[in-house]
């Protein structure tokens, strides 16, 4: 399956969906649903709320994070709202605020 | 991580892209597009949008208008419904299209509006003799229809129009004689009168 990058300069205000990897360079806002991995690089400003089976935020993220596996906040990374999903790394030096609902199955 | 933009297969956005950078779509895109380089719409990309951008290159389908600032290109496998405004435009064999092509806005944006000459240097031409135009009308009338009478019906209107002068002059020359005179009136009897 081919890797959809969103490059630095673009400015996304809409939906995404897919099922594919996904890699954000630049800003996205609005809503974003996939069914595989999301990537936010440092560059990257998303401000949506996102749907995922992984995360991984290096950059900034605002929006409520619905992941079925894991959220990794790395140490770069930046992130305002609210979080639910089985497993959830936050690293030193990463920002957070917001509510954590780690589901139990 | 490479720079290019990669819309993959699975992927569906709908909503508006703006961008600087060179944008290739492989998936599906719904909205406006707004681009100030080359947009890639692949095979198996499909874009409904109205697209702003510098150049296109279309492999998949596209419906919806654009207006780009160098180029659009219809690949032999493209497909493309909408309008275009493009100083370039190139559709390759095998390429489906339709809708408007304008290839010119931009041209007359650019070139300056050619201005109308003075109307003093119009010349008019000179007007004719009014029995002469009848004559000409006649014999190409006649041309038509005879060959031989041309010359003749010349000399008849000739004749006619000297009888009809003669005629006029002799009525104006009976009112002037019956009403009072002017002087200008009086020169012009002198002159014609040695004539009869």
């Amino acid at each position: 399956m081919s890797n959809t990058i969103i490059g630095q300069t673009l400015v996304i205000d809409g939906e995404i969906v897919g099922d594919e990897s996904l890699t954000i360079l630049g800003t996205v806002k609005g809503r974003i649903e996939l069914n595989n991995k999301l990537l936010v690089e440092n560059e990257g400003n998303v401000e949506a709320d996102i749907i995922v089976d992984n995360i991984t935020i290096n950059g900034n993220v605002i929006g409520n994070v619905d992941a079925r596996e894991k959220i990794e906040i790395e140490s770069t990374g930046q992130m305002i709202g609210d979080i639910r999903t089985p497993k959830l790394s936050i690293k030193e030096g990463a920002i957070f605020k917001g509510q954590i609902d780690m589901v139990m199955e | 991580m490479s720079e290019v933009t990669v819309i993959g297969n699975s992927i569906f956005i709908s909503g508006n892209i703006e961008g600087k950078e060179d944008l290739s779509v492989r998936g599906r895109i719904e909205g406006n597009i707004s681009l100030s380089n080359t947009l890639f719409l692949e095979e198996s990309g499909i874009i409904k949008a109205d697209i702003v951008v510098k150049n296109v290159v279309i492999s998949g389908i596209l419906v919806g208008n654009i207006e780009a600032e160098e180029s659009v290109e219809i690949t032999n496998i493209g497909q493309m419904i909408g309008d275009v405004v493009a100083p370039k435009i190139i559709i390759r064999d095998g390429a489906k299209f339709r809708g408007n092509i304008d290839m010119t806005s931009y041209a007359d944006i650019t070139e300056p509006v050619k201005k109308l000459e003075p109307s003093s240097s119009f010349k008019r031409p000179a007007l004719k003799p009014a029995s002469k135009t009848l004559t000409t009308r006649r014999s190409f009338s006649s041309m038509k229809t005879e060959t031989k009478t041309p010359a003749i019906n010349d000399k008849l209107n000739t004749k006619e129009s000297e009888m009809i002068k003669k005629a006029v002059e002799e009525t104006v020359n009976d009112k002037i004689n019956n009403t009072s005179v002017t002087e200008t009136v009086k020169k012009k009897k002198i002159v014609e009168n040695p004539k009869k």
